[in-house]
């Protein structure tokens, strides 16, 4: 059976954020656990295997929309939110710099300034 | 059966929203003894209730208006989600609100203790003195009062639901009265860094509006907000500081947008809240006073349990439950109807929306959901041509218009590439990290004049889990306000190309747009703002209007219908904070009513 380290990995090769990234986020052993219940051993480790390849594609979209949006989405399903701290940590919004909403308070004000990935 | 609420009142209050809770406070200030009557639950309460709500809007799968609040099958609340398009053009509506219309009434409202006023985004601006004359431009009809005669109103709605805004801004680029040394509660909401932008590529410049002779030329304003600013002196802060976190509507985690709940904790001690009491019929007595209402309470939220049939008695009654349901308790109880106006006139924002690319990143999905707009298309000549409108800038990316970024990583994922077979790895990172922080969006909200033939009907084929009628609703565009969407879209190109910005604008038949249609050739599609209005219109006749200027039945001396539903015209600001205005100056009158039952006898100690 496939580890851990190696679906942190193979998930480092699909979302483009690295490993460490990917273990600060805090739901690696939630999201691990989610894929080995949604989709099956057998499949988890052909993903592992070749996560870029033809075999496990429709897998490979919902570990990377996974670790983006927090929630698991299948083709042709209604997506369903992991956790509140799932959506809140969601890749999308660091890719741009910025935070779920209705999450994390900033200032008042805060949103006034330029965003950082312009500067 | 008896209930602690049994036995008479001097006042009942229908609904615990908006306009419901703010008449409620103003009676029990003055004494007066309030049975208020909620139809939903009484959730959120407290800390705890308000920590859950916020769990449950970041948990759910669609984060749509009423998401994170619960409702009841006893109390059905319509969601935007009742409504798809067919991929054919055209729509279907599967929800408690039964729609026949050629287009769909595209809005939500909310049934809970608070109302829609949970839910709303919290934008506060005025009407304009011209919208209380909208009539004389040849659609739809003028007030009864003018701006004048609402004016200390809206003063005392800015102070108890606390706005910020600028009066100088106000005065100056939207054309608003105010008295000298007028300051608004609190100082003005810090506009986003996207307004700047706005401001730096718009200011100065003009567009051309087809309905216009001339080009109108543009600024980027201010807005009004029902949300917590730093105070200027003498207003003392009630919850935190806006903190910006991007989900006003639905909910705001530090608490700082106003919602009825606040005005509901200073209630006194003579107003007492029922929730989960429907009401399904006021009591007319043969001359024509209301007596009170009959209504059933429940227990549970997806199937009612322990139902209870009861009745309260009062010397007058106020109906506050939303501008559909207060028609449809009045067509229920055969009320207030010999104008035939009772339900018609049904009015809304539709909201022209328009999305692109900004060349730049402009920190999307950061602050309230919009800070500022622009005011040019409001007012003035052109409004005999086409609908006038109010341009928000989004500060939510493509939120209102796509949905939040998840449609765009899944879309990338499934077909982005150069194959065509998914974008993965690092370009899906960098691709993301590109696009949603440029997102930008123009959300057009369109007045909508009152015509008879837009409707709420009841059918008693349609019945809800505790057997009262549900909404029928038959709802259609006018040329005017197609004539101003055409315009709005016009003027959106055009800012679109002084902003350099990438347009993605693209309607088509399908499930994500119900309000899809076809004009002059062209696609176009709305959504709608949650301001329904005009179903008990206000006038100055009682042949053709429902309620007068207090808000008062025409046909029945003490009982109010009051809230969106009777205003004639729904105008270009968002209505809240007028509602809240008519609903103070209601308060006085029905005071006033009172001390004269009282001094009649007619109220029992």
């Amino acid at each position: 059976m496939a580890s851990i380290d190696e679906f942190i990995a193979a998930s480092a090769e699909l979302t483009g954020f690295g490993g460490a990234e990917l273990w600060a986020t805090g739901m690696a052993e939630v999201y691990w656990a989610v894929v080995l219940e949604e989709a099956g051993a057998a499949a988890v480790g052909r993903l592992v295997a070749e996560p870029l390849g033809e075999g496990e594609r429709e897998l490979a979209r919902a570990v990377a929309g996974l670790w983006y949006l927090g929630s698991w989405s299948v083709a042709g399903g209604v997506p369903v939110v992991v956790s509140s701290a799932a959506y809140e940590r969601g890749l999308v919004w660091r890719a741009f710099g910025g935070q779920a909403p209705g999450t994390g308070p900033r200032g008042h004000g805060s949103w006034t300034v330029e965003p950082e990935r312009s500067r | 059966m008896s209930a602690p609420e049994a036995g008479r009142w001097d006042v009942i209050v229908v609904g615990a929203g908006f306009a419901g809770s703010l008449v409620a406070q103003r009676l029990g200030d003055q004494g007066w003894r309030v049975l208020v009557l909620e139809a939903g639950q009484g959730e959120p309460e407290g800390a705890a209730g308000h920590r859950a709500a916020v769990e449950a809007y970041r948990s759910a799968a669609v984060k749509v208006p009423n998401a994170p609040y619960r409702t009841t099958a006893a109390a059905p609340s319509p969601s935007v989600l009742d409504l798809s398009g067919r991929a054919e053009g055209g729509y279907r509506s599967d929800g408690y609100v039964v729609q026949r219309g050629p287009l769909p009434y595209a809005s939500g409202y909310l049934r809970a203790n608070g109302g829609t006023g949970l839910a709303w985004t919290g934008l506060a601006p005025r009407m304009h003195p011209e919208d209380f004359r909208a009539g004389d431009f040849g659609h739809g009809r003028n007030w009864p009062i003018d701006y004048a005669e609402l004016e200390p109103y809206y003063r005392a709605a800015e102070r108890e639901i606390g706005v910020a805004a600028d009066v100088a801004e106000q005065r100056e680029a939207v054309g608003l009265p105010f008295p000298d040394g007028y300051a608004f509660p609190m100082r003005a909401i810090p506009r986003s860094h996207l307004d700047q932008v706005l401001a730096d590529a718009l200011d100065g410049k003009c567009v051309q509006d087809p309905a216009e002779e001339v080009p109108t030329p543009l600024r980027v304003v201010g807005t009004p907000h029902a949300r917590n600013g730093l105070p200027n002196p003498g207003y003392q802060l009630e919850g935190n500081l806006c903190s910006g976190h991007a989900s006003c509507v639905p909910i705001c985690p530090a608490q700082a947008k106003y919602t009825p709940l606040r005005t509901q904790a200073r209630w006194s001690a003579s107003v007492t809240l029922v929730t989960r009491a429907v009401v399904s019929r006021v009591r007319i007595d043969g001359n024509g006073r209301a007596t009170g209402v009959e209504y059933r309470t429940y227990e549970g939220d997806d199937h009612p349990t322990g139902i209870a049939e009861r009745r309260a008695d009062a010397a007058l009654v106020v109906l506050a439950a939303h501008a559909i349901e207060n028609a449809k308790l009045l067509l229920a109880s055969g009320a207030a109807n010999s104008s035939d106006q009772v339900g018609r006139n049904l009015m809304d924002h539709p909201v022209l929306l328009t999305w692109g690319l900004m060349p730049q990143q402009v920190g999307a999905y950061r602050g309230p959901g919009s800070t500022s707009g622009l005011e040019g298309f409001r007012f003035g000549a052109a409004r005999a041509r086409r609908a006038p409108f109010r341009v928000e800038i989004g500060n939510w990316g493509w939120t209102w218009a796509l949905g939040p970024p998840d449609l765009r990583v899944a879309e990338l994922l499934r077909s982005g590439g150069a194959a065509g077979r998914g974008l993965f790895g690092p370009e899906l990172r960098r691709t993301l990290g590109d696009r949603i922080g440029r997102e930008i969006a123009f959300q057009f909200e369109m007045e909508q004049e009152a015509d008879p033939a837009n409707r709420v009907t009841i059918d008693p084929r349609h019945r809800d889990a505790l057997g009262n009628p549900r909404p029928v609703l038959h709802y259609d565009l006018s040329e005017y306000v197609k004539r101003g969407i055409v315009a709005a879209k016009a003027v959106s190109d055009q800012l679109f190309a002084l902003l350099g910005a990438q347009d993605h604008t693209r309607f088509e038949p399908g499930p994500a747009w119900p309000g899809y249609f076809e004009y002059q050739g062209r696609p176009y599609a709305y959504r709608a703002a949650g301001h329904g209005a005009g179903t008990h219109i206000m006038g100055d006749s009682p042949a053709d209007s429902v309620v007068d200027a207090w808000q008062r039945c025409w046909d029945h001396p003490n009982l109010y219908a009051v809230g969106c539903g009777s205003m004639p015209t729904v105008a270009t600001s968002n209505p809240s904070l007028t509602m809240a205005a008519l609903a103070l100056r209601s308060a006085e009158r029905i005071h006033h009513d009172l001390q004269g039952l009282a001094r009649e006898g007619a109220l029992s100690p």
